[in-house]
């Protein structure tokens, strides 16, 4: 016993954690800094100012830092619940520069209302580093932990502005609809545990996805099991708001501040994604003819719904969740080829970036455009002859609109193609049909949105111009280019993806 | 030349794409420096085009691509990497795109009604497009720069269109992204299905030659190309987009719609479809001719009822991609293959001019008259004898006279047609004498006879053409001639991929 211990405690590599651990710091940091600011405009400034350089400095200390080398192998750490591998560590810098785009796209936001800032950047960073460990995590304790401290950072962030009615009752939904998945979640975890665990057919810890992996393989057609499993995939489509649970996006995504709203749709919903990627080709990889029709349905339904009810909203916020809906049925179309197809992984996470750069666009535009109205009621009509008064902002949105669309010759258009191959070659054309048609329908509606902004004009005269502090338009222009410049970017994992 | 001329192709394409994108940021440059931008990004690639086509003869006719050159981008791993090279199909293509971009941008540029640099900027966008597309000898950057057209025909048709824009525009645009999306899984299903690491249209060549296709996966990727690029080409019945789309954009835009980027489908249908799949595409060769007649005739009836002359000219582009198809579909004939495909691209090229023409011409006509509708005008010619004769060639071009180079390529499909059945290209001669119909009854409506309606009301104000109209005419005028005149210059193409680039990988021999 003593020799187990010693051994468990010898894998403690606090070190190898640096970045979650420096956000955390990083977080309390700012706590103590808001303690000693006055909640004027120029202390807020201190805090933002410093949130965004803290996180500037340990995202370029990681990327610098030699981590994303393709030869290491995956390192357990902690006695194996925490896997650092190469993907994990990309995803950490995704999840790092995440956080940084959001704390630059709040500042519009936060700007204008005298809202305690401190709390709003530390909850941010812990969240980010909450999602981080939930992309590396191997166990269930870990698992389920790290996924509620991200969805209990949420339930403060989408209340944050809390004299607003709207925001206070998103908060409320997501709660409840959130504890509710997080029982689900829970009641397969259980069931696992306690089939799994007993002598006879796992030697320790029943909750190692490791062991889980095992186990299923060998006893995954018991119809308990099944339903273990079936719990906990669902539970988990909450986050994405995959069907069943996709009935809190729009109230939620129109209630919470903006840049929480742009937090959900790009950190929330990739985290929610990688784990279940992690779980799906981990511990379930025997329960394939299990999960395959089930994740199948679920991709079409949800593609459905987003499209069909996307196309009648006229606030803009409403809209963009329900549009992100058809880019989460797009990554599970994704995961359901990637059974047959297991190269087609980094494809997915090459998607995500598509599609966050895409809403960083989007929402900064919004971020923006809500700076003093009430920002949950930005509604369509509120893009008007906005070529004429801002040209750059709505040549951003185009940009940001027509790259979630999937228009070429923007990167969300190369993310979907890559999707539209692996389902070609993995066979499976009803669901490259449904694809193809959820393409055009978005196009459609993410165009009717580009129409607002172009077709109606008014008499120069009565045109009021907006102007855009040069920072935030450089931050716009970057991601833009990003997203035209997409041929720079050193897409090597295609080198290993579908060969013949 | 000090430029070596794959890097000369290169920057053409460059080019236009580079000064589109910086006029889209006109507010922060001098407004002389935007104009002289914009007129370089016009016509240096029509110098360049010019120049490549008077190189190429010069090329060793064994090499598939002339002028190729290869930029290795991120995602080398599906085997796309960005090549360019033209050969003899591509290169006649492009200089069509270079001579209609650079016509429509002098009309443009000058023409006070659309002065606007954000115009400009879109204008060239799509030009560097699709003479990227063109160019390309990779499979997804000819799909993806011809569909970088999309968000610029959109926001350009909305702001600049003629009455009736919105709904045009959100119509064309979701019309054609679902053809381009079958047609994308078209191509997705070639690459699959020929199991070669490849999008090159080279490597693919040389691995299907060595292991051609089933027949089954040939006709279903026959029939997914098919539908999907029918659908970008107005095949019937997927044509209803075009008159609504084509009557409501600008000038600029129109001509470069239905001169330049219908003409894509088409392209890629030989360019792709006839030399990887000629089995699945003689499959459907009844339906082809059936179609394509259906485009010529029905269409041209339609044609025949039209009152409003841009009406008229955008149905009669439908009705000539007819034409197109019939020689398409004649493909599969043994000894005929270089004269059908030879005729189809001569008769692209000149009907991509002469529907360019007309275009410019109706817009010209709608500044003096301010209306297009035919009946109402009349005696035009009194006050502009120069647009009068303008427009006189302009329908006798299209209507096939000899002395124009779309006389050739009509000619030419229909020995292609005669050779299939006889009985078929009687019935296609007969779109012959409805274009005449159509053509001549409009030179009489709008321009002889005695003045009335609109052209009364507006007599004293009406000018001849002003020099920039004329420049931008004459371009596409003088090529019609010249073109028609000395064929020698394009038919030395056809003889020239017939040995070497457009050897199918199966015969489709019955």
């Amino acid at each position: 016993m003593h020799a187990v211990f010693t051994s468990l405690a010898y894998s403690n590599h606090w070190v190898l954690l640096w970045p979650e651990l420096s956000f955390v710091v990083l977080g309390l940091l700012l706590l103590v800094l808001g303690c000693f600011q006055k909640v004027t405009h120029s202390g807020l400034c201190i805090v933002s100012a410093f949130a965004l350089l803290g996180q500037l400095a340990l995202v370029l200390a990681f990327s610098m830092g030699g981590f994303l080398q393709e030869a290491l192998p995956a390192v357990p750490n902690f006695a194996g619940l925490v896997l650092h591998s190469p993907t994990g560590d990309t995803l950490r810098l995704f999840f790092m520069l995440t956080s940084l785009a959001i704390s630059v796209l709040a500042l519009p936001y936060l700007k204008n209302r005298l809202l305690a800032r401190a709390e709003f950047y530390s909850l941010l960073v812990f969240v980010s580093a909450g999602l981080m460990l939930l992309v590396q995590s191997q166990h269930c304790i870990l698992f389920f932990v790290t996924l509620e401290f991200v969805t209990l950072g949420f339930y403060i962030l989408i209340s944050y502005a809390s004299s607003d009615v709207f925001s206070l009752e998103a908060g409320l939904k997501y709660l409840i609809l959130g504890a509710f998945t997080s029982c689900l979640l829970l009641l397969g975890i259980a069931l696992l545990y306690g089939l799994a665990t007993t002598p006879a057919f796992i030697q320790g810890d029943g909750l190692y996805f490791a062991d889980l992996g095992q186990f299923l393989q060998n006893y995954g057609s018991h119809p308990m099991a099944q339903l273990a499993v079936v719990c906990i995939v669902l539970g988990l489509g909450f986050k994405l708001g995959a069907f069943p649970f996709q009935l809190w996006v729009p109230d939620v995504y129109q209630g919470a501040p903006t840049p929480v709203t742009a937090f959900l749709a790009t950190a929330s919903k990739a985290g929610g994604f990688v784990a279940l990627m992690n779980l799906l080709f981990g511990p379930f990889a025997a329960m394939a003819c299990t999960l395959k029709p089930l994740l199948s349905w679920v991709a079409i339904l949800t593609l459905t719904l987003a499209s069909i009810t996307a196309l009648t909203q006229r606030n803009m916020k409403r809209f963009l969740g329900l549009s992100g809906l058809s880019h989460t049925a797009y990554l599970i179309l994704g995961l359901v080829a990637a059974y047959d197809l297991p190269e087609i992984k980094t494809a997915l996470l090459f998607y995500l970036f598509a599609y966050s750069i895409g809403s960083f666009l989007v929402f900064g535009c919004l971020s923006y455009l809500g700076k003093n109205t009430e920002d949950n009621l930005l509604a369509l009509e509120g893009l008007d002859t906005l070529h004429q008064r801002s040209p750059f902002l709505s040549a951003m949105l185009t940009v940001g609109l027509g790259s979630l669309a999937g228009a070429p010759p923007f990167i969300g258009f190369v993310a979907k193609f890559f999707i539209f191959i692996a389902l070609f070659k993995a066979k499976l054309y009803t669901l490259l049909i449904f694809g193809i048609f959820g393409a055009v329908l978005s196009i459609y509606y993410y165009f009717t949105w580009i129409r607002k902004l172009y077709f109606s004009t008014a008499p120069q005269d009565t045109v009021e111009k907006l102007s855009l502090c040069r920072g935030y338009g450089a931050y716009l222009l970057l991601l833009a280019l990003l997203t035209v410049l997409w041929i720079c970017l050193p897409l090597s994992f295609s080198t290993s993806m579908f060969q013949p | 030349m000090c430029l070596s001329l794959d890097k000369l192709l290169a920057l053409s394409i460059a080019l236009p794409l580079a000064i589109g994108s910086i006029l889209l940021f006109h507010r922060f440059i001098p407004s002389t420096l935007s104009k002289t931008l914009a007129i370089l990004g016009f016509t240096l690639p029509l110098g360049a085009a010019l120049y490549l086509a008077w190189q190429y003869q010069a090329q060793d006719a064994f090499l598939t691509y002339a002028f190729y050159s290869t930029y290795p981008i991120g995602i080398e791993g599906l085997g796309i990497r960005l090549s360019l090279g033209l050969n003899a199909i591509a290169l006649p293509l492009f200089v069509l795109t270079a001579l209609v971009g650079c016509s429509g941008g002098i009309y443009t540029l000058f023409s006070k009604q659309t002065d606007s640099r954000l115009f400009e900027g879109l204008l060239l966008i799509i030009i560097g497009g699709i003479l990227g597309a063109f160019a390309s000898v990779d499979i997804f950057f000819m799909y993806f720069l011809h569909e970088i057209a999309l968000i610029p025909t959109f926001i350009l048709m909305g702001i600049w269109g003629f009455g009736g824009r919105r709904g045009a525009a959100i119509e064309l645009t979701v019309y054609l992204s679902l053809g381009a999306f079958i047609a994308l899984v078209g191509f997705i299903a070639l690459y699959v299905f020929s199991h070669c690491p490849s999008f090159n249209i080279i490597d693919l060549g040389l691995h299907l030659q060595a292991l051609p296709l089933k027949t089954s996966d040939q006709t279903l990727i026959a029939g997914l190309l098919l539908l999907g690029l029918g659908i970008l080409v107005s095949l019937f019945p997927f044509y209803s987009w075009a008159p609504r789309a084509y009557t409501t954009a600008p000038a600029a835009l129109a001509m470069m719609h239905a001169g330049v980027l219908k003409k894509f489908g088409l392209y890629a249908l030989i360019q792709v479809g006839l030399r990887f799949i000629p089995l699945g595409l003689a499959v459907y060769t009844p339906y082809l001719v059936g179609l394509g007649l259906a485009n010529i005739l029905f269409i041209g009836f339609v044609t025949l009822a039209q009152r409003d002359f841009k009406f008229m000219a955008a149905y009669s582009s439908i009705m000539h991609m007819g034409y197109c198809f019939l020689g398409l579909a004649c493909f599969g004939l043994p000894g005929l293959q270089e004269l059908a495909v030879g005729g189809v691209l001569i008769l692209m090229l000149g009907h991509g001019l002469t529907v360019g023409l007309l275009f410019l011409l109706a817009d010209m006509i709608l500044y003096r008259t301010h209306t297009t509708d035919m009946p109402s005008m009349g005696g035009l010619c009194q006050k502009t004898p120069v647009l009068s004769a303008f427009f006189v060639a302009a329908i006798f071009a299209s209507i096939g006279l000899p002395g124009f180079v779309n006389f050739w390529g009509e000619f030419t499909i229909f020995l292609a047609v005669w050779a299939y059945n006889p009985y078929i290209c009687a019935l296609a001669a007969l779109g012959i004498i409805i274009s005449a119909i159509y053509g001549l009854r409009s030179i009489a409506s709008i321009f002889f006879g005695p003045a009335k309606g609109a052209s009364l009301e507006h007599f004293h104000t009406i000018q001849d053409l002003r020099c920039f109209e004329r420049v931008a005419t004459l371009l596409l005028l003088v090529a019609l001639l010249l073109l028609g005149c000395f064929p020698k210059m394009l038919f030395h193409f056809p003889s020239t991929f017939h040995n070497t680039s457009l050897k199918p990988s199966a015969s489709s021999l019955p």
